[in-house]
C-alpha cells in the first residue's frame, strides 16, 4: 500500500518534478489552484448567505429568503464543481495511458485507482486547506468592506461547521471522484466515438423538456392577466415550467455543440471552421461539461435576477425606492416658536431642497385607543406635495380625505362635524371643530410619512385655536442622492431640536443589496466558469502540440491556426451564454407575469450581462489560444 | 550546369543552436526531378539540413537557394508561405489532423491556398486512389492504420505538386512491407508531378530507393556518391 | 581468393614459415575453422611460382616445413591491387570484406577508405535490386529480398566499424 501511495505522489511531481512529466507539475498546480478558488468560493458565500439570513428585516418572506439563498450557494457551487472536474480531468489520455502501463506490470484495478486517486487527492486536499486559509484571510476584508452597503458582523459572518466539513470535504471529493473516472484509454476508441458522434443524427429526443418548459412558461406569460386558468394550475406551470427549462437547458447542451459543431462543418468551404467544427464533433464531452456549468449558472443568476424584482415590489421598497429618486424626508420636531428658525437653518443648509412646517391633530377618540381615531395632517397644498405623491388638485378650502393606494374606506358613518384634538394632549385639551371632509386627495405612493387620513389646510384653522399648537415637525426635503441622516444630526445639534426622525432606508439597502449580491454572484460564476474554460482549452491545446507543429512544419501560418483554435473555442460558449441567460430570462418572466408585474422584468440589465458574458467567453478563448501554441523553435524540432 | 535545373544550391551553410554547432559549412546540390537519400548518425546534423532546406530554420551563414528562393534571406512568413505553396513535408509521426477524414486532410494544402472544396476534392481523391488508400478516404486519420495514414500523408505532401518534397524518416514506424509501399508511392508519384526529393533516412535498404545518397557527419558532408545507374 | 590474399598480407608482415604462417592465419583470420596445413603449403608452392613468394632459406631435407618465404615486390603490388579495389557485391562477400580490413589495418592501409569504396558499390547493387523488385515474379522477389538483407546487414556492419574506426583514430592517432 505505501508503495502505491508513494508511486503516487512522484507521479504528481511531489519529491521529484521530473516523475511528473513535462507538464505534470502544471497540472498538479492547476488541481491545487482550483481546490483553493473551489473552496474558499463556497465557504465565501456559505458565510455570506448565513449573514443574510440573520440580518433581513422581519417582513420578508422567511421561506422565500431561505429558498432564494439555497439557491445562491448552488448555483455557487455549480461552476465549482465544474472547475473541480475539469481540473481533474486534465491531461486525462495522457494519465490514462500512463494508468494503463501502470496495469500492464501488474497493479491490480484497485491499486491503479489507488496511485491515480492519490496523484490528484494530495493536490486537491492541499489545494482546499489553502482554501480554508484565504477564506479566513479574506474575511476580515469582507467585514471592513462593506459591500453592497452590508453591515455584516463577525458574529453572523461565518459558516457553520457543517459548511466548513462539506467544503473541505465535496472539493477534493469531486475532484479525486471525476478524475478517476475512467476514460477511453486508446486513441482508436475516441476516434470510434468521434465518428459514431459525428455519424449518428442528434438524438433530438433530449430537446424536449428544454421545449415544454418554453412552451410552459409563454403559456404562464401569456395567459397570466386573464382568469380562466386557475391559481393553482398557473403556479403548477409556471414551476414545472421553470424546472424543465433548466434541466432542459443541461440535456440540451451536447446537442447544441453538436449543432454549432455541424453547421460549421457544413455550412463553410473554409478549412479553418471545418477543423474547427470536426474538433468540435469529435470532444463533445469536455466542451458540453464546462459550458453546461457555466449555462446552469448563468441561466439561475438571471432567473434569481428576475425573483429579486418580487422583492423590489413590496410597499416599503417602493416607497424608500421614490425618495431615493425625490429626495429622502426627515422630520424635526421642535416646538412651534422656534419653526421658523429651525426652517430657515435648514433651508440654509447644503443638500437640502425645501422644507415645510406641519403639525398634527387627532381625532378625540383616539384618546381612547379606539380604532374610530383619525389623523390629519396640517399645512399648505405645497407643503403636502413636499411630503407626498399627489394625483389630481389639491384643495386650500376643505378638509380632504387622503387615499393612500390598497387603503380601505372609511365606512363608519361621521357626524357633519368632526372635532380635532391638538397635539400634544395636556390636561386641557383644545379642539377645533372643521367640517367632515368630503373630496378624496390620491395619494399615488406610499410615503414614509403615512398614517394621516385627513388633510387640513391650515387657513382652515383659526387664529386662535392655532395659536395652542406647540409643537410642530420641520419636514426637511433632501436633493435626490443626498443622505439626510447626516443633515439631520447637523440640525439637531441646537437645542431647539427636541427630536428628530429619518427615512427608513432599511428596505431599500436591503434590496438593492440583493440585486448588487446578484450581479456580483454572476460576476463570480462567469469567472469561475471562464477559468475551468480556460484550463480545459488551454490542456487541449497542449495536447495537440504535435499536431499543430507539423502543421506549422508543412507551412500553415500560425494565424490560421490560432483563428481555428478560437473559433473552436469561443464559438459554443459565447453562443450557449446567451442562449442561458435569454432562458433565464424566459423562467423570470413566466414567475414574474405569474406575480403580475411583468413589467417590472429587468431587461436592460440582464442584456448587459449577457453581452458581457459573449464579449469575456471571446476574450478568453483568445487568451488561451495565445498560452497554448507552439511556435517553431529549433529545440522544440529537435526533441521531436 | 545549368542553374535552372538546380532545385536546391546550397553553399557553405551553417547552423548553430546557440553555442552547439548543428551544421559546419554544408554544400549540396539537386537537379529537378531526382531523389536524394540524406543519411548520418544520430547528431549528425541530418534533420538539421533538413529542416533548413525546407526552410524551417534559417541558417546562420552561407547560401541556400531552394525553389527559387534565397532562403537564407526570407523573413519566417516568406517562408512559411513557401513551404505552403511550393513545398511538401512528410514526417514520421503526427502528419494529419485525426479529426478530419483522409480525403479533407489531403484537400486542406488546396484550400489553404484558395482553392474551393469543388475544385479540391477530385484532385485530392485522385491522388488517394493513386496510392491506394481511396476506399479509406472517408475515414477519419485516427482510425486508419500507420501505412494508410502514411500514405494519405503522402498524398497531403503532394497534392499540390510542390517543387521539393521533404520526407523526415516517413516509414520509420512502419513495418518492412508497408515501408517499401509507401516509399514506393511517394518516389513514384513525385516522379509524375516533377518533384524533387529530398528523404532522411538511416536505413540503407530505403536509401536504396533513391537516385542519390549524401552523407553527413558532425556537421558536414562526407563523400557523395556520383549518379549512377 | 581471399584466403590467399590474406596469407600473402601476413607473409608482407614478416617472412615466415608454413607451420607459423598458418597459426598467424587461425589466430587472425579463422574463426571458427582453422586452415589445413595442406591449403597453407599448396598455397605457398602457388605464390613461388606465380613470383609472389620467394624462399629466402631452405634447410636440409625436402619436407616443406624446412623452407621459409618471404614476400616480393611483386606480391606487395598484388596485395596493394587487392585491397584497393572493392569486392563485388554478391552474397558472399562478408567474411572478403572482413579480411580485406583486417588485412588494410594490419599492414598500415587507409581501412576507411576500404570501407568507404564498398559502401559505394553495395549501394548499386543495393539499387538495382530495388528497382528489380518492383517486376519481379514471387520466386524472383524472395530471391532478391534475401540478397537485400544480407547487403543490408553488411551495410550496417560497414557502418559500425567505420565508427569503430574513427573511435580508434580519435584514440590512438592513427589506424593502426
Amino acid at each position: 500500500m505505501r508503495a502505491r501511495v508513494v508511486l503516487g505522489l512522484r507521479l504528481a511531481g511531489l519529491g521529484s518534478p521530473r516523475g511528473a512529466g513535462r507538464f505534470g507539475g502544471l497540472r498538479t498546480a492547476m488541481v491545487t489552484v482550483s481546490a483553493t478558488v473551489g473552496t474558499s468560493l463556497l465557504l465565501g458565500v456559505a458565510a455570506i448567505s448565513r449573514s443574510e439570513l440573520a440580518m433581513k428585516p422581519e417582513q420578508f418572506d422567511t421561506p422565500g429568503m431561505k429558498v432564494l439563498l439555497a439557491s445562491v450557494v448552488a448555483v455557487i457551487a455549480l461552476p465549482v464543481l465544474v472547475l473541480a472536474a475539469t481540473a481533474g480531468r486534465l491531461s486525462a489520455s495522457l494519465r490514462d495511458r500512463r494508468l494503463a502501463n501502470l496495469r500492464l506490470l501488474g497493479l491490480s484495478p484497485s491499486s491503479t485507482r489507488v496511485v491515480s486517486a492519490v496523484e490528484t487527492g494530495v493536490a486537491a486536499v492541499l489545494g482546499s486547506v489553502l482554501g480554508l486559509l484565504a477564506f479566513l484571510a479574506v474575511r476580515p476584508g469582507l467585514l471592513a468592506w462593506h459591500p453592497a452597503g452590508r453591515e455584516w458582523t463577525a458574529g453572523t459572518l461565518r459558516p457553520s461547521i457543517g459548511d466548513y466539513i462539506l467544503a473541505l470535504i465535496l472539493v477534493p471529493l469531486a475532484v479525486v471522484g471525476i478524475s478517476s473516472m475512467p476514460q477511453r484509454l486508446s486513441g482508436h476508441d475516441s476516434m470510434a466515438t468521434a465518428r459514431k458522434t459525428a455519424q449518428h443524427r442528434p438524438p433530438f429526443w433530449r430537446l424536449a423538456p428544454l421545449l415544454i418548459g418554453a412552451i410552459l412558461a409563454s403559456y404562464v406569460i401569456a395567459t397570466a392577466t386573464d382568469t380562466a386558468p386557475s391559481y393553482d394550475q398557473l403556479a403548477a406551470f409556471m414551476f414545472s415550467g421553470m424546472i424543465l427549462l433548466g434541466i432542459g437547458m443541461i440535456l440540451a447542451v451536447p446537442i447544441f455543440v453538436r449543432l454549432v459543431a455541424d453547421g460549421l462543418v457544413r455550412c463553410t468551404d473554409r478549412p479553418t471552421l471545418m477543423i474547427a467544427g470536426r474538433r468540435l464533433q469529435a470532444q463533445p464531452a469536455a466542451t458540453s461539461r464546462v459550458v453546461a456549468g457555466l449555462l446552469i449558472g448563468l441561466f439561475i443568476v438571471t432567473g434569481a435576477r428576475a425573483l429579486v424584482v418580487a422583492f423590489e415590489d413590496t410597499e416599503q421598497y417602493q416607497a424608500e425606492a421614490r425618495i431615493q429618486n425625490t429626495g429622502q424626508l426627515g422630520s424635526l420636531q421642535v416646538r412651534a416658536a422656534d419653526a421658523p428658525e429651525v426652517a430657515q437653518r435648514a433651508r440654509q443648509t447644503d443638500g437640502v431642497r425645501a422644507t415645510a412646517t406641519v403639525a398634527r391633530l387627532r381625532t378625540g377618540s383616539c384618546a381612547h385607543g379606539s380604532s374610530n381615531c383619525l389623523q390629519a395632517l396640517v399645512g399648505t397644498c405645497s407643503e403636502l406635495r413636499l411630503i407626498m405623491p399627489l394625483k389630481g388638485p389639491c384643495r386650500e378650502d376643505r378638509a380632504q380625505w387622503l387615499i393612500e393606494p390598497d387603503d380601505v374606506p372609511f365606512t363608519k358613518p361621521l357626524p357633519p362635524q368632526l372635532k380635532w384634538h391638538i397635539l400634544p394632549e395636556g390636561p386641557q385639551v383644545f379642539i377645533v371643530a372643521v367640517p367632515t371632509p368630503e373630496q378624496k386627495l390620491h395619494v399615488t405612493g406610499a410615503s414614509p410619512m403615512s398614517g394621516d387620513q385627513v388633510f387640513l389646510p391650515e387657513n382652515l384653522i383659526d387664529s386662535e385655536p392655532a395659536s395652542r399648537i406647540t409643537d410642530v415637525e420641520v419636514v426637511v426635503a433632501a436633493e435626490p442622492g443626498r443622505e439626510v441622516t447626516g443633515i439631520m444630526v447637523q440640525l439637531a445639534g441646537s437645542g431647539a431640536v427636541q427630536s428628530w426622525t429619518g427615512p427608513g432606508t432599511y428596505y431599500y439597502d436591503f434590496v438593492s443589496g440583493l440585486r448588487t449580491l446578484v450581479w456580483a454572484i454572476a460576476a463570480v460564476i462567469l469567472s469561475v466558469g471562464l477559468l475551468s474554460f480556460a484550463i480545459a482549452a488551454i490542456d487541449r491545446g497542449i495536447a495537440r502540440r504535435e499536431e499543430v507543429m507539423s502543421l506549422l512544419l508543412a507551412g500553415v501560418s500560425a494565424r490560421t491556426l490560432r483563428r481555428t483554435q478560437w473559433i473552436e473555442t469561443s464559438l459554443p460558449l459565447a453562443a450557449g451564454t446567451v442562449l442561458a441567460i435569454g432562458l433565464g430570462l424566459l423562467a423570470g418572466a413566466s414567475y414574474l407575469a405569474f406575480g403580475r408585474i411583468l413589467e417590472q422584468l429587468p431587461w436592460r440589465q440582464t442584456m448587459t450581462l449577457a453581452g458581457i458574458s459573449a464579449a469575456s467567453a471571446a476574450l478568453v478563448a483568445a487568451l488561451t489560444v495565445v498560452a497554448s501554441n507552439p511556435r517553431i523553435r529549433p529545440e522544440l524540432i529537435r526533441s521531436e | 550546369m545549368n542553374e535552372s535545373t538546380l532545385t536546391i544550391d546550397a553553399q557553405d551553410v551553417h547552423l548553430s543552436y546557440g553555442q552547439t554547432p548543428a551544421l559546419r559549412g554544408v554544400s549540396l546540390i539537386c537537379r529537378t526531378g531526382e531523389s536524394v537519400a540524406l543519411m548520418g548518425p544520430s547528431g549528425s546534423g541530418k534533420s538539421s539540413l533538413l529542416h533548413c532546406l525546407a526552410g524551417v530554420l534559417r541558417p546562420d551563414g552561407g547560401q541556400l537557394t531552394v525553389a527559387g528562393a534565397r532562403l537564407d534571406t526570407l523573413s519566417e512568413r516568406a517562408r512559411s508561405q513557401l513551404r505552403l505553396s511550393r513545398l511538401g513535408m512528410v514526417f514520421q509521426f503526427g502528419n494529419l489532423i485525426p479529426e478530419l477524414t483522409l480525403l479533407e486532410n489531403v484537400m486542406l494544402p488546396l484550400q489553404l491556398l484558395g482553392e474551393r472544396a469543388v475544385a479540391a476534392r477530385p484532385r485530392a481523391l485522385a491522388l488517394l486512389g493513386r496510392l491506394q488508400v481511396a476506399e479509406v478516404s472517408t475515414r477519419l486519420a485516427g482510425e486508419v492504420s500507420g501505412g494508410e495514414a502514411q500514405r494519405a500523408a503522402v498524398a497531403r505532401a503532394l497534392v499540390h505538386e510542390p517543387a521539393v518534397l521533404f520526407a523526415d524518416e516517413p516509414t520509420g514506424a512502419l513495418d518492412t512491407a508497408s515501408a517499401d509501399r509507401v516509399l514506393d508511392s511517394l518516389l513514384g508519384l513525385a516522379r509524375e508531378t516533377g518533384s524533387t526529393v529530398v528523404l532522411v533516412t538511416h536505413e540503407n535498404r530505403i536509401a536504396a530507393h533513391c537516385d542519390r545518397l549524401l552523407s553527413i557527419r558532425d556537421g558536414v558532408m562526407v563523400a557523395h556518391d556520383a549518379v549512377t545507374g | 581468393m581471399s584466403t590467399s590474399q590474406a596469407l600473402l598480407a601476413l607473409l608482407e608482415v614478416e617472412p615466415a614459415h608454413g607451420y607459423t604462417l598458418k597459426h598467424r592465419y587461425d589466430k587472425r583470420f579463422a574463426g571458427a575453422t582453422p586452415i589445413a596445413f595442406g591449403q597453407v603449403y599448396a598455397a605457398l608452392s602457388r605464390f613461388e611460382q606465380q613470383g609472389l613468394a620467394s624462399v629466402s632459406e631452405v634447410e636440409s631435407g625436402s619436407h616443406p616445413e624446412r623452407k621459409r618465404y618471404e614476400i616480393t615486390p611483386d606480391g606487395v603490388t598484388r596485395i596493394d591491387e587487392w585491397v584497393a579495389s572493392a569486392e563485388r557485391p554478391t552474397l558472399y562477400s562478408a567474411s572478403a570484406l572482413y579480411a580485406k580490413v583486417s588485412v588494410a589495418l594490419m599492414s598500415g592501409r587507409p581501412a576507411d577508405k576500404v570501407l568507404e569504396r564498398q559502401r559505394d558499390v553495395h549501394m548499386v547493387r543495393m539499387r538495382q535490386l530495388t528497382e528489380q523488385r518492383r517486376t519481379a515474379s514471387v520466386a524472383g522477389l524472395l530471391a532478391i529480398t534475401f540478397e537485400l538483407n544480407h547487403l543490408d546487414a553488411d551495410l550496417r556492419w560497414i557502418d559500425e566499424a567505420g565508427q569503430q574506426l574513427g573511435q580508434l583514430r580519435s584514440d590512438t592517432g592513427s589506424t593502426r
